[in-house]
């Protein structure tokens, strides 16, 4: 941003200017159009620039996204609107401009606020899709990842105590473990569900705060598919009644009638 | 005060499906007295008193206390999961049979 100040006899001239990269731009009289990253700037008439401004957002494929231009008004001051936009609809304000515009509601805020993804950016980006997969994906490493370590973990434990012990490592605690299949899915999707929930639920939680209950839950998870996995220990044969006991089936022959 | 509210539900509730569920693998806790309700003791009632100890002073020191709640049970359950699990691994050995 540039900000200019001159002064000019007891007052001052001051103007502020701000660059925008821009990929190319247009101009015919007093109408300019701007094409950037994020969309189409038109500016139609420099007698009333606020109210005959208009920007045409499109997507990273360049598809422009809305049937109408939003005012230019209501993209850089969401707060304060003026009741005029550029086709003539007097009375109107900005908050029907989002209806269907996923990455910029009324209140100015960009991104999926229900989910907890909200952005300050104006300009249609590529970050639509990637919190969403990069959360999941991230509540499902986590998950997977503490469900490994503290497998781990307990392993190591067993083996330091059959060390302690002298007893075989192998016999005692069994090999290193390996999440199995179920283990992986399991925790995998209890971590990646957890952390959406923790973050629609608190969406200013910290993101290692967030990692940390997909981990815990996701381990907790895996734990289940091995307590599940683990062998049902056979029943114990009953102890044999005593000669003339009175449990058990009786060996003697039936006396005769 | 409706955030610190939500925080604690929902860490009652996840403490009490975690201390319900952790039985179930980390051995160690049978050898507690009743060891449903000494789990659910373990992995709810203690992260809660804490949490909200721990966001009160926060509070008194003048930071946020949101998110404290939350933040305290989630270090403390994966610390006493580990700790757990850890434990568990030396009781299996101590009993596993002298002998393969």
């Amino acid at each position: 941003m540039r900000v200019y100040n001159r002064a000019m006899g007891n007052t001052s001239w001051t103007s502020v200017e701000d660059y925008l990269p821009a990929g190319s731009a247009l101009g015919y009289d007093q109408n300019w159009q701007f094409r950037y990253s994020g969309g189409e700037l038109l500016m139609m008439g420099a007698s009333d620039r606020a109210s005959s401004s208009a920007y045409y957002p499109h997507d990273s494929g360049q598809v422009y996204i809305m049937s109408e231009p939003i005012p230019c008004n209501c993209l850089f001051q969401p707060q304060a609107l003026p009741p005029c936009r550029p086709d003539g609809g007097c009375g109107e304000d900005c908050s029907g401009l989002a209806s269907d515009l996923p990455y910029l509601n009324s209140s100015g805020t960009g991104g999926f606020p229900q989910f907890g993804f909200t952005t300050n950016h104006y300009v249609v980006q590529a970050f639509i899709l990637p919190p969403l997969l990069i959360a999941i994906l991230r509540g499902c490493a986590a998950g997977l990842g503490a469900d490994a370590l503290i497998g781990m973990v307990r392993w190591l434990g067993c083996a330091l105590g059959a060390l302690v012990l002298k007893k075989p490592i192998e016999s005692s605690c069994g090999s290193f473990p390996f999440p199995g299949l179920c283990d992986m899915v399991a925790s995998c999707l209890t971590g990646a569900l957890t952390g959406g929930l923790a973050q629609k639920l608190f969406p200013k939680l910290g993101d290692y705060i967030r990692d940390l209950i997909s981990a815990l839950t996701g381990a907790f998870a895996g734990g289940i598919c091995e307590a599940v996995r683990a062998p049902t220990p056979c029943p114990q044969p009953a102890p044999n009644p005593p000669s003339g006991g009175t449990l058990g089936p009786s060996t003697r022959p039936f006396p005769a009638v | 005060m409706r955030e610190v509210h939500m925080e604690i539900v929902f860490t009652i509730l996840l403490g009490i499906l975690l201390g319900l569920l952790a039985p179930w693998w980390l051995s160690i806790l049978h050898e507690l007295p009743w060891s449903r309700v000494s789990s659910v003791i373990l992995f709810c009632a203690l992260p809660i008193v804490g949490g909200v100890t721990y966001a009160r002073k926060q509070r008194f020191r003048g930071k946020s206390s949101e998110g404290q709640v939350i933040r305290f049970a989630a270090v403390y359950w994966f610390v006493m999961t580990l700790l757990l699990a850890f434990l568990s691994g030396v009781l299996q050995a101590v009993r596993a049979p002298e002998t393969g």
